[in-house]
């Protein structure tokens, strides 16, 4: 599978990064992703600074990863800055068919999200040798 | 002789001459230079402190600079997310970033009686006002 081919696949949202969609009352914020990719496995990076471990969610379903999360600004007294955005995040990503979707694994640190997704090994490159006929 | 004249006719000409160099000044600024202004942060005037509020995903406690005065504060951090070794880059959305931030508050502040936590990627900082500078309530007494 060629880089750009896979970048597609990955992302279904090219640019919708900075969007921000009303889903109720509440708005909806595309984290930042980081993705990359060697011989074994994928691995996703998105930024979800002010969510606490147990409000992360992630669903796979149907060749999709969707990463939610629920996050609440609290402000109290007068703001003498407000910068930062208020909205739970989420996003979508369509998964390449060599994912194992069961070994999909994903932790939290730092306001940081990671999941891993390692190929399965039957879509793994192989290589051939070629056995000299004698 | 006449140059001048005219010259002076037109008051505003440096200016907006200078009104020109500024826009294109920015203009020109690269797209990496105005991510250096870095990540989101409230500052928030709760009557008996100030309380500061930064998304800073990925930071460690270590990476983080916190100055304070009586007057205001200075935040420093650095994150600089590396792509695995080894690993093809599909996407690189998460930027690096600089912080740099001053705060200047509208009233003193007790510089010993500052408290910074880093929770998921978000960075609190409670400061307490001076007690002079504290707002207090007056009873009105009745002249009679």
């Amino acid at each position: 599978m060629s880089t750009d081919k896979t970048t597609q696949a990955l992302s279904k949202q090219p640019e919708q990064t900075a969007a921000v969609h009303e889903v109720g009352d509440r708005p909806v914020l595309a984290p930042p992703v980081d993705i990359f990719e060697n011989e074994h496995e994928y691995r996703v990076l998105a930024d979800l600074p002010g969510v606490a471990k147990q409000d992360v969610g992630l669903d796979l379903d149907k060749g999709e990863l969707i990463v939610f999360a629920k996050r609440d600004v609290v402000r109290v007294g007068e703001g003498l800055a407000l910068e930062r955005r208020e909205g739970d995040f989420r996003r979508v990503f369509r998964i390449p068919d060599e994912v194992d979707v069961t070994k999909v694994e994903a932790s939290f640190e730092h306001g940081v999200l990671e999941v891993r997704l390692p190929k399965s090994e039957r879509t793994k490159p192989r290589r051939i040798s070629i056995k000299a006929v004698a | 002789m006449f140059t001048q004249l005219f010259r002076v006719a037109d008051p505003y000409h440096d200016l907006r001459h200078l009104q020109r160099q500024m826009a294109a000044m920015f203009d020109d600024l690269p797209r990496a230079r105005r991510r250096a202004f870095g990540p989101a942060i409230d500052v928030l005037d709760e009557g008996e402190g100030y309380r500061l509020v930064a998304d800073v995903p990925g930071l460690r406690p270590e990476d983080l600079e916190i100055d304070v005065t009586e007057d205001g504060i200075t935040i420093r951090g650095e994150r600089k997310p590396k792509a695995p070794e080894g690993y093809s880059v599909h996407r690189r959305e998460r930027e690096e970033f600089r912080i740099a931030r001053s705060f200047t508050f509208p009233s003193k502040v007790d510089p010993d009686a500052v408290d910074a936590t880093l929770d998921h990627g978000v960075l609190t900082i409670t400061l307490a006002k001076r007690a002079d500078a504290k707002p207090r309530s007056i009873t009105v007494r009745s002249a009679a």
